[in-house]
């Protein structure tokens, strides 16, 4: 476990390699790739529901991480036709501070209202992510990373809710909650 | 294993480069067999739609390919003779079948994948040999475009089962139907490309 956490605080702390970005393959697969990452307010929601689903338990711990790739591959398929939605970035952001308000309150949903919930602001980040496909990445590869980096995403917070099964590890993850709650609400009120 | 994967190596070794499926004519026998067997490998819709079939065949029964086999090369020969009436839009067809096959490996579907294996055969020879007439193909290069797709079929059943029975925990179904539905939410992501003219 202390081997995890200091492996996912190294791969936190890493600095980006920019060799041969924004074009070709590898260049869309990196572009895809960080983009959820280097937007926290991406980051914390996708972590946020790995939490939520590791603090839920079977099966929500693997039906949430697997609903909100695809349902965030329809918003992404959305974006990339440029069928608006509105107020993408406020659902975005509102995602962060519901999702960790879920996790900060312990808050125990039936599944299938888990999943509506995951499935409604997958929507929105999946949007930012087709709209935001850069012109000179390969549209392909961009796909490919962005799925893989959200469910890496999704695997990162599983990881850190398995310390709800250890002593007083929930009170650790539900104050998790309450930092990507706070996060969440810097971006909703443009603090961030 | 160990053979199979010995085999994959020296097959993507090669392989030659496929632009785009426009078809080098006049190729030798060798070179023939070799670029459809790098059709199958490079195109994605291609590879997708193998990928989530035969994970999500696997994972319904670890010992299903032997009994998928027939219908997926049933599917091949169906496919290389409705190509030529296929237009480029056919990758949609693949794309389509590639998010179906996602979704029920995603739910751990067991039924009727039979009918699975049969589409992936048919989708994918029809995107290798799209718009190309019957006779326009050399036998080689679809020998070596079908010996890729089966290639590729039987690696992701190989590794769904040999990761079901090598480690028989809750947690390799769950990892399996993740990236099931990571192929699933990959084909959507496609479809919106070919729409948009970006692919």
């Amino acid at each position: 476990m202390t081997r995890t956490l200091a492996l996912l605080t190294a791969l936190l702390l890493a600095s980006p390699a920019f060799a041969h970005t924004g074009e070709g393959i590898t260049g869309g697969f990196l572009s895809g790739f960080t983009h959820p990452i280097y937007g926290w307010d991406h980051v914390v929601a996708m972590v946020a529901v790995g939490l939520w689903g590791a603090f839920l338990g079977s099966p929500a711990i693997w039906i949430l991480p697997i609903v909100f790739p695809l349902v965030m591959a329809v918003g992404g398929a959305l974006g990339v036709l440029g069928v608006p939605l509105p107020y993408v970035e406020t659902g975005i952001a509102a995602s962060g501070v519901v999702l960790g308000l879920l996790v900060a309150l312990a808050i125990r949903a039936p599944l299938a209202v888990a999943a509506v919930l995951v499935g409604v602001f997958a929507i929105f980040h999946g949007h930012a992510h087709g709209e935001e496909l850069p012109e000179a990445a390969n549209p392909i590869a961009y796909g490919v990373g962005f799925v893989i980096a959200t469910g890496l995403l999704h695997l990162a917070g599983i990881g850190f809710g398995f310390l709800t099964k250890v002593p007083n590890g929930q009170w650790l993850v539900r104050a998790a909650g309450v930092g990507i709650a706070v996060v969440g609400g810097m971006f909703l009120t443009g603090m961030a | 294993m160990r053979r199979l994967a010995l085999a994959l190596l020296s097959g993507l070794a090669s392989t030659t480069q496929a632009q785009a499926h426009a078809f080098q004519s006049g190729a030798d026998a060798y070179g023939q067999f070799t670029e459809g067997f790098g059709v199958a490998l490079t195109d994605p819709p291609i590879v997708l739609v193998l990928i989530a079939s035969f994970i999500t065949i696997s994972l319904a029964d670890p010992r299903g390919f032997p009994r998928a086999l027939p219908f997926l090369a049933a599917g091949l020969v169906g496919g290389a003779l409705i190509a030529p009436a296929i237009p480029d839009a056919g990758v949609l067809a693949t794309l389509t079948i590639a998010l179906a096959a996602g979704l029920l490996g995603a739910l751990r579907w067991t039924k009727g994948l039979a009918v699975l294996a049969l589409l992936a055969g048919v989708t994918a020879s029809m995107t290798g040999l799209a718009g190309h007439s019957f006779t326009e193909v050399p036998l080689l290069l679809k020998l070596g475009l079908g010996v890729g797709i089966l290639l590729i079929a039987a690696v992701s059943a190989a590794l769904g089962a040999m990761a079901l029975e090598r480690f028989p925990y809750p947690a390799t179904a769950i990892l399996l139907r993740v990236a099931a539905s990571w192929c699933a939410a990959i084909s959507l992501m496609l479809i919106a490309f070919v729409l948009k003219g970006l692919m």
